[in-house]
């Protein structure tokens, strides 16, 4: 399936967890955790995922954001619709590398903000564990 | 010499105003008062509640401890954010739900009351001191920034509550 070149609202991200922190396992839920931009760009990494079955989406986050030197497991993912973050006034963009990845953009700056906006991004999105 | 003894509703009675006195009177209410947090630590249902949050926080670090341990580049956890937050839970009255704790990714540590994903209230505990806060509640939405001092700012203790407050209206309480 060829990926357009823009993202549509209505195209499905995945956020990978690769934190106990990101979820709770018991109320099967997606904590603001798994949202919250890292340091020092402040560009969330997501892959494009539409057209694939929940093992291909669980093989790309294992082959292509676990570093597997270090032993880590893949948690699952956060399944997200792209207007979720469109409607925060957030960015996508599909730099496509690797294949199917895209980086969220336009964070503010202050911390309260982005806390905020990754509490709304986590009530929007569904939780799917990969099998280990 | 009066400062151990105005502790405030809103307050852990575990987490004294910080000593600035100078004096042999003054430091002698200090040990006193030190002495009185030893005693109310060892005390199972008042220093369980401490000694529980200390023990998350204990894993949330160990869990970050070195950089790029959620490889996505986050930073290794901030020692000036570790000490902020021990202090900030030490402020923490008893009577509210042990927070969630982790570390962010820019290294700072968060405190979090989770109901469900519509009655959240978050808070990090900044490397400079500062609690900077978001919640949600429903549609409604707070967030800002508060400096960490003696007391807990009032509107931190107000929406960690409101987090409860169907619960508590209803008369059941459980710990996020």
């Amino acid at each position: 399936m060829e990926l357009a070149s823009t993202v549509s609202p209505s195209e499905s991200l995945a956020r990978y967890l690769t934190s106990s922190t990101h979820y709770s396992h018991e109320k099967h839920l997606v904590k603001p955790a798994a949202f919250l931009p890292p340091p020092p760009d402040w560009r969330l990494s997501v892959f494009r995922i539409d057209g694939l079955s929940i093992e291909e989406v669980c093989v790309i986050g294992r082959e292509k954001v676990i570093d597997k030197r270090t032993g880590r497991a893949l948690h699952g993912f956060a399944d997200i619709k792209a207007r979720v973050f469109q409607d925060l006034k957030l960015a996508i963009d599909p730099d496509n590398s690797p294949p199917r990845h895209a980086s969220v953009m336009g964070w503010p700056e202050d911390k309260p903000s982005q806390k905020l906006i990754a509490i709304e991004l986590a009530a929007s999105a569904k939780l799917v564990l990969c099998a280990h | 010499m009066t400062t151990p003894c105005v502790a405030t509703l809103n307050n852990s009675f575990l987490a004294f105003p910080r000593n600035l006195g100078v004096s042999p009177s003054a430091k002698a209410v200090g040990r006193q008062a030190k002495e009185l947090q030893d005693i109310s630590n060892q005390s199972v249902t008042i220093g369980w509640h401490h000694k529980e949050m200390l023990k998350r926080l204990g894993v949330a670090i160990a869990k970050s401890s070195k950089s790029d341990w959620d490889s996505y580049g986050a930073k290794a956890v901030d020692l000036d954010s570790v000490h902020s937050a021990i202090w900030f839970a030490r402020l923490l009255p008893m009577h509210i739900p042990i927070p969630d704790i982790y570390v962010d990714p820019d290294g700072e540590i968060v405190f979090e009351w989770y109901l469900d994903p519509r009655r959240v209230f978050s808070i990090t505990v900044t490397r400079n001191g500062e609690l900077a806060y978001a919640g949600l509640f429903g549609v409604n939405k707070v967030y800002g920034v508060e400096y960490l001092d003696d007391e807990l700012p009032e509107i931190v203790i107000d929406n960690i509550f409101r987090v409860f407050s169907k619960q508590i209206a209803h008369g059941t309480s459980e710990h996020s």
